[in-house]
């Protein structure tokens, strides 16, 4: 979606699931590598090789993207990132929601999986909205 | 009485269930990741489970 670039702005919130075993030290992975500055290279590698997110994998990948891999390790470890996460979460029960993923597109809701022509069309008529304004 | 109540509480239902369609939220992202340029017109915000 080259056409997209500048026009878009993702802001991820983590909704990992109680009882998938995986889905809560992901999110920390996610978290210490924005604290890293590699936040779009970790999400996309995430997305790319789940479910395959236990703890080894997890380190692996943090080797992958070159990042302070000791400081990795201890932050998915501590849970450091658990006051984000029980944030998300929080505000996720807020909104009811539960089922991912969910989008807010300026603040439409859109549940679970969609082809990209859906997204696109929302996508296009927010940027015609704004050209209006 | 009961009846009453009951048609009420679903015209309430499907009142609220159209108006969501329309419904815009204002949600928080102050200290989320993001990816993409900061200003951009189109915000998306994106609950995610990565497993």
């Amino acid at each position: 979606m080259k056409e997209l670039a500048g026009k878009v702005k993702l802001v991820i919130k983590f909704f990992p699931y109680r009882y998938r075993d995986y889905s809560r030290i992901a999110a920390e992975a996610a978290i210490e590598s924005w604290r890293q500055g590699k936040f779009a290279e970790m999400h996309e590698l995430l997305i790319k090789r789940s479910p395959k997110l236990d703890r080894d994998s997890l380190i692996s990948y943090a080797k992958e993207l070159n990042l302070d891999v000791e400081k990795f390790t201890k932050a998915i470890d501590n849970q450091e990132g658990a006051a984000i996460i029980d944030r998300d979460l929080k505000l996720a029960k807020e909104l009811d929601l539960y089922v991912t993923p969910a989008f807010y597109i300026n603040g439409i809701k859109v549940l679970g999986v969609r082809d990209s022509d859906y997204f696109k069309n929302i996508i296009f008529k927010e940027l015609e909205n704004a050209k209006k304004k | 009485m009961i009846k009453k109540m009951f048609f009420l509480f679903i015209s309430l239902f499907i009142f609220t269930y159209a108006q969501a369609s329309e419904t815009r939220y204002n949600l928080p992202t102050e200290n989320s990741p993001f990816i993409g340029s900061d200003n951009a017109p189109v915000k998306i915000i994106e609950f995610i489970d990565y497993q």
